[in-house]
Order: C-alpha cells, then structure tokens, then sequence
C-alpha cells in the first residue's frame, strides 16, 4: 500500500514538471529500482497471499499489472539495450525518419535529425504526402478588400462573377477569375496571363472596375506583392486567397523496400500507423511550406503485447471482481430463494 | 459570464432550471414531484446534448462544455440505476450535482463548435470519454456517500445500509469504468502518438486518482469497515483528484500537454 501511496505522489509530482521531465524523471535510475521493487512486490503478493491466486478478479488484476509494467520495462531503452546486449540485436527503441517525396529512408534520427540512432534493416519510400482540410465555410472563401478613394472599407467573395458598387457614381468592380499562381508569358509579343500548375505560389485575382462613364479597366490583385495592387481611381485593392483552414488529416503514401523490392505499402495517417517487422511508424509532422517531405515517428514494438495482455487481464480481472462476480451472487441468492 | 442564447443553451437553463426545482422539492418533502420534474429535466439534458451532437457533426465530448453537458445529462439515468438496482440512495443530492455540474455548462464555458483534429478522430474517442463520465458522476456520488459518514449524518436516504457500505458499492460500480478510461487512454495514445504512455500532466492526475481508489480498495479488502472515516477520506480524495484532473489541467496553461485542445 506504500508503494500504491509513493506512484501517487510521484505521479502528482510529475505533473507539475510537464511531460518531458516526468518522462525523464520515471525512466530515471531511482525510479528505475522502484519499477523492479513494484513488479517484484506483485510476484511476491501473489505468492504470499493465496486468496490472489484463488480468486479470478484478483488473479487476473495483479498478474495484469504487472505484465503491463514488465511490458514497459522491456520496451523501454535500458530494455532494448540490455536485450540487444544479450541476444545480439539491434532493435532501435524509438526515433524519427524525415522522407522526401519520391525517395526512400532507412536511418532513424533524433528528433532534430543532427544524429543517427540506427539502421532499419528495409526502407521507407515516401510515394506521396497530402493533406485533407475540412471543407471550409462562407468566411473562407477568398476575399477581396477594397478601400475607397472616401475611404470606405468593402469585402467582396473573390468568385467569378461577384461584384459590388464601388458608391454612387463611383462606378463598380467585377470578379474575373482567381489565380492559384499567377503567370505571364510573352508569346509573339503578346503577354499571356495564366495560371500555372504547381504549387500555390502566386495567388491573385483579376478585376475590372467599370468607371460611370463606361469604361473599364482590367486589374491584377496579388495576394504576396501587394506593391503591386493599382491605386488608380483612388481604390486600395488587397487579396486574401483563402481563411485559416483547419487540417482535417495528413497522409503519407509509403512503400517498404527491403532486398530492393517493395514488400509493404500503406498511407500512414494519424491512428492508423504502419507495423512492419517489429517497428510502428506513425505521422509525425510534414513539410508546411511546400508538402515535400513527411516526417515519421518510428517506435520499436518490443514489449507492446505483454502491456497489451496486462491491459486485457487487468480490464477483465475489475469487470469480473467488481460487476460478474456481485451479479453472479446476486442470481444465485435469488435462485436459492425462490427453491 | 457566456450566456448562450442559442436552443441548446434554452434547453441547458431548462435542465438547471428542472434540476433545482427537483432539488427542492425533494428536501422539502414533495418526492413524487421532484421525480417528475428531475425526468423532465434530463429530457431536456438529453435534447440539449442530442442537439449540440447533430450541430457539430460528431459525438460531443470534445470540449469542457460538451463533457460536462454530458456529465449533466448521465446524473439522472446513473441516479435511477444506483437506487433501483444497488439500493443506493441520495437522489436530491444526486439533483444538485446535476446543477453543479451545468453551471458551468450554461455560464462559465464556450460553446463555439469545433473540428475534430485529426488525433481525435478515432473510434476510441467515444469510448474513452464515455467511460470517464460514467466514472466521474458515479465517484462523484460515492463521495457524496463518503461526506454524509464523515459528518455522522444520520441515514436519512432510502439506502437499505450505511452510508460506508453506500460509498463502498458506488467506488465498486465506478472503478471498473475508471480503469476501462484509463486503459482504452493508453491504447490510443499508442495509436495515434506512437506512446501507450506519454507521461503528460493529464495522463499523471488520471493515473493518481485511480491509484487512490486503488488504495482505498485495498484498505477496505484488508480491514473492511474498521477504518471507516479513513475509507471515506480516501473516496473524497479520490473526487479532488478527479476535479484536479478534470477542471484543472485543461484549463490551466502551466501544464502545456497532449491534452490541452479540450480547455
């Protein structure tokens, strides 16, 4: 019951140092002899008191417990070395792969990549990375913003075909098209306007502005030169392509190549990691300027479906001592009184 | 103060308004009307939560206002179970934990609705969060029970023992669901950051408040009622742990986590 009374307060302690240095603080050295001294008092529990053994619920909660902290003491790093140590492996614990689209990895890093840790014995090609946003609302539609000679503040959807009065007699401004990136190009003398395939590297918006005496002026508005927005007729024109978008998920498209060929593929996702020949890769982070690269988690499975079968037995062992165990009793009382 | 004036904020002052009402006229005598009108106030729990679920497209538990709008909703289903089915008792108290509980819920929190990032879209969200609430009103009633033995109240609630034995079966009842939080917590975790155990603050306090139901469990196997007033210490404790984890690390910015997108 010590013990029980220590683990709270360490863990109300660790909660005060944040994540990372409660995670230093458990795996620490002291802490360390105090995981043993733990699974070594459950063994010893259930060979001093017999009512463990004999009684399911308890059974199965104990030994669960300390499957899952056997589980982690094995999956830890100090695990991986000693088993590494023993049995002549070279499982990695845990670290981070940074893949390029169209290339395939086989180092894992640290988390700021400045040092290998190991060498998977295959590759991780990255095919491809792409994310998905939630489909955005009104709000989010690409904006046009138009300050007035009489400095007048109007908001226009940048969408084919919307216009607005710039103020009676001041004449109005039409949509054209918008442009994810904005080019030109000079053919016979002439300049062509288009929008390029590509990345979104230059987002603009073509405009006219119809003057009260009839005539028009076409104009580009661009969303990073604003320099380059006219001032003609006194109008301020800026351009905001698109609203904050919330990322709905990341994929990363990835084969496994091992002896050359491609044994595995996946799209990685969060929750739904890649489990290959011992290992997890999980969507870590990705390239946010320009979606070239992916960066993954990589962690060692070693010691995962003990915890898993402590989590079982432990899951099991309360349903069965707390809820079975009373309801049983509870049908059989009412079978006894009703014979 | 966030007054809500939207429906589901019309049908969260209906519940509290239903809950208080019940309240009274339970302590005041009036049984059958409290039932009555503590019903309609879940009804209304109940259209109020159902309502915020079809306007955010996904199973409210993501934010301090959907879970304690949840909470507020289970107190009565949870309330009927334990005196229908464990004979534990404590129905107006029960009424007035559902008022605690959607104060907040009507003037304290924000209601913006949000989208799910992508870590939380995951079949075991639903689970995970469920199970916790479960816990969270049945410990919260075990301390209730625990309170009343401490001040030597007499039994004046419909429990056909005392009130050491009430907390005992409501920390019986909860601490399965307790454990399945917890549990189900780790396996996600696993899948969706790569660790069954991260060692964030949140993950810390929950793992606290279900070791001090632990180690009440233990001290009551080992001595059974012999420490009594210790026993019922521990089931309050257990409740400031739950408050603690609850309340306490979401809102606060001290302990950056995996955790803070519900504050």
């Amino acid at each position: 019951m010590s013990a029980i009374g220590l683990l709270i307060v360490l863990s109300i302690t660790g909660a005060f140092y944040g994540a990372q240095k409660a995670k230093l603080i458990f795996n620490s050295i002291p802490l360390a002899f105090y995981w043993y001294g733990l699974a070594v008092l459950f063994l010893a529990g259930l060979v001093e008191f017999p009512r463990l053994l004999r009684k399911p619920g308890l059974f199965m909660i104990h030994t669960g417990c300390l499957l899952a902290i056997a589980g982690s003491m094995w999956g830890s790093q100090a695990g991986h070395r000693l088993i590494n140590r023993l049995f002549g492996t070279q499982k990695i614990p845990g670290g981070y792969m940074l893949i390029t689209e169209g290339t395939a990895e086989k180092y894992v890093t640290t988390e700021d990549f400045s040092r290998r840790l190991g060498e998977l014995p295959f590759s991780i090609k990255l095919k491809d990375f792409r994310l998905e946003y939630y489909q955005t609302d009104e709000d989010s539609v690409p904006q046009l913003y138009i300050q007035t000679q009489d400095g007048q503040h109007l908001q226009l959807a940048a969408r084919a075909g919307e216009e607005i009065s710039l103020g009676q007699g001041k004449g109005r401004l039409k949509v054209v098209r918008t442009f994810r990136n904005f080019k030109i190009r000079v053919e016979n003398d002439k300049k062509i306007v288009t929008d390029e395939e590509g990345s979104k590297e230059n987002p603009a918006v073509e405009v006219v502005i119809e003057a009260p005496d009839g005539n028009s002026h076409t104009r580009y508005v661009f969303e990073r030169f604003e320099g380059f927005s006219h001032r003609e007729n006194g109008l301020k024109l800026s351009y905001v392509s698109e609203g904050p978008q919330m990322i709905r998920d990341y994929f990363s498209d990835v084969a496994v190549i091992e002896n050359g060929k491609e044994t595995a593929g996946k799209t990685i996702e969060v929750n739904h990691p890649l489990h290959y020949k011992g290992y997890h890769f999980y969507q870590h982070s990705y390239d946010s300027e320009a979606g070239k690269y992916t960066i993954l988690s990589v962690t060692s499975d070693s010691g995962l479906y003990v915890v898993y079968a402590g989590y079982w037995m432990l899951c099991t062992g309360v349903v069965w001592q707390f809820w079975f165990r009373h309801i049983i009793r509870h049908i059989r009382g009412k079978n006894k009184a009703l014979i | 103060m966030a007054i809500k004036y939207t429906f589901a904020g019309l049908l969260i002052y209906l519940t509290i308004a239903a809950y208080l009402f019940a309240f009274l006229t339970t302590i005041t005598g009036k049984r059958k009307t409290g039932q009555a009108v503590y019903l309609a106030g879940f009804i209304a729990a109940a259209a109020a939560f159902a309502y915020r679920w079809y306007d955010v497209r996904h199973v409210p538990f993501q934010n301090l206002f959907e879970v304690f709008l949840g909470m507020g909703m289970l107190v009565y289903p949870l309330s009927i179970f334990c005196r229908r089915l464990l004979c534990v008792g404590g129905e107006a108290a029960d009424m007035l934990i559902g008022v605690i509980l959607l104060f907040p819920v009507g003037f304290v929190f924000h209601s913006e609705p949000q989208m799910l990032p992508p870590a939380l879209q995951c079949w075991l969200f639903t689970p995970h969060v469920a199970v916790y609430l479960i816990s969270y009103v049945i410990m919260t009633k075990a301390a209730v029970q625990a309170f009343y033995q401490l001040k030597n109240k007499q039994d004046k609630t419909d429990n056909i023992f005392g009130y050491e034995e009430a907390t005992y079966k409501m920390i019986c009842l909860g601490f399965p669901f307790l454990t399945m939080g917890l549990i189900l917590g780790s396996w996600w975790g696993k899948l969706a950051w790569g660790d069954y155990w991260g060692w964030d603050p949140k993950e810390l306090w929950s793992l606290a408040s279900w070791l001090v139901y632990v180690e009440y469990l233990h001290l009551r196997y080992m001595f059974g009622k012999k420490h009594s007033r210790i026993n019922s210490t521990l089931a309050i404790l257990g409740l400031a742990a739950i408050v603690v984890t609850l309340l306490w690390v979401n809102l606060s910015r001290i302990f950056p986590g995996l955790h803070n997108y519900a504050s």
